[in-house]
């Protein structure tokens, strides 16, 4: 079988968003993917969603913080979809977002200021 | 950024909603009727809790009547920072368009002649993040094509743009970034959504707040 190797260029460029939920209850992270995944379904289409490549990394149930990353040519269409967000649960919430960076390391600092 | 159309702190005294959104100045808007006595108790809280916060005065007019305009004007128009208008008729809504004390036209949606008319009196139009949010589905799709259809009009004849939350609740804020991404989303270029978050608010704040200090005399005569 051969094996294809990939150029640096080729390979997907990640950007990580850090995210806080505002809301009177504390939802879990199926909750949160399930807001996440569907608010882009719904604001740019299957296709669009194709481009997004969405994945939650983590999420602090207690904290309600978390950071999930995406495609860096579909950043704008993510954090416009969230922005859109205003359920999580049936329950009103917010996602905030508190720093979008190309590694964990950086996104974290900039969490904690 | 500057959120000039915000109705929690009239509402309410949930401050909470300060310390998660990084917000330079926000306003106190009130609907119909401005009330000199709650504002300054606003104010006056704030300035303890967040100094550097600027608190903008406005008033919201909701007219369906060319009067009804003229008549808010007139009673409010050195007492408060911002007015806003918020028209249901379109009659109401062109000739908000050609009076140059309104600054702001809420919940806009201008044809050709109403823009040509802000543009000539310097009245920005707003476009309104809760009326986005709070629709889905196709509803969303064709507030969005309106919105595009407003800022082609604002493209040509240079009228100047506002973006704000329009909030009623903590939950309906959104911090700059997110707004900037969604206006992005929605068809402004990058630069156009920075300007009608922070410069276009700062700018009309600004000029007001000289005229009702005495400092602007009549528009374009300035003491110095």
């Amino acid at each position: 079988m051969t094996k294809f190797k990939i150029k640096s260029s080729q390979k997907e460029n990640w950007r990580y968003i850090g995210f806080e939920v505002i809301s009177d209850n504390a939802p879990d992270e199926k909750e949160i993917i399930k807001s996440i995944t569907s608010a882009i379904l719904r604001f740019v289409g299957e296709v669009g969603a194709s481009e997004t490549n969405v994945w939650l990394i983590e999420y602090d149930e207690k904290r309600k913080r978390g950071i999930f990353r995406c495609s860096n040519r579909a950043l704008t269409k993510v954090l416009g979809a969230i922005t859109t967000i205003s359920n999580v649960a049936e329950k009103p919430a917010v996602f905030n977002t508190l720093g979008v960076s190309g590694t964990i390391k950086k996104l974290k600092l900039q969490m904690s200021k | 950024m500057y959120d000039i159309h915000n109705q929690i702190l009239v509402k309410g005294d949930n401050l909470e909603f300060l310390k998660h959104f990084r917000l330079r100045g926000v306003g106190a808007i009130f609907k119909n009727s401005f009330n000199t006595k709650k504002f300054l108790e606003i104010k006056e809280r704030l300035n303890k809790q967040y100094p550097k916060l600027d608190v903008i005065s406005g008033i919201e007019i909701h007219a369906s009547k060319k009067s009804q305009i003229k008549k808010a004007i007139e009673e409010y128009r050195n007492r408060v920072e911002v007015i806003l208008v918020d028209c249901k008729e379109p009659r109401a809504m062109r000739a908000a368009s050609e009076m140059g004390e309104i600054d702001i036209i809420s919940h806009a949606f201008v044809d050709q002649s109403a823009a040509r008319e802000c543009a000539k009196n310097n009245i920005a139009l707003e476009i309104n993040l809760k009326d986005l949010i709070s629709v889905y589905g196709i509803k969303r799709a064709n507030l969005i094509s309106k919105i595009r259809f407003n800022l082609s009009l604002a493209r040509k004849y240079k009228v100047p743009l506002i973006l704000t939350t329009g909030a009623d609740s903590i939950y309906d804020m959104r911090n700059q970034r997110q707004i900037i991404a969604l206006a992005e989303c929605i068809g402004f270029k990058h630069e156009e959504a920075k300007k009608a978050l922070i410069d276009t608010p700062k700018r009309i704040i600004k000029t007001n707040r000289e005229k009702i200090s005495g400092k602007i005399i009549v528009e374009g005569v300035k003491r110095v």
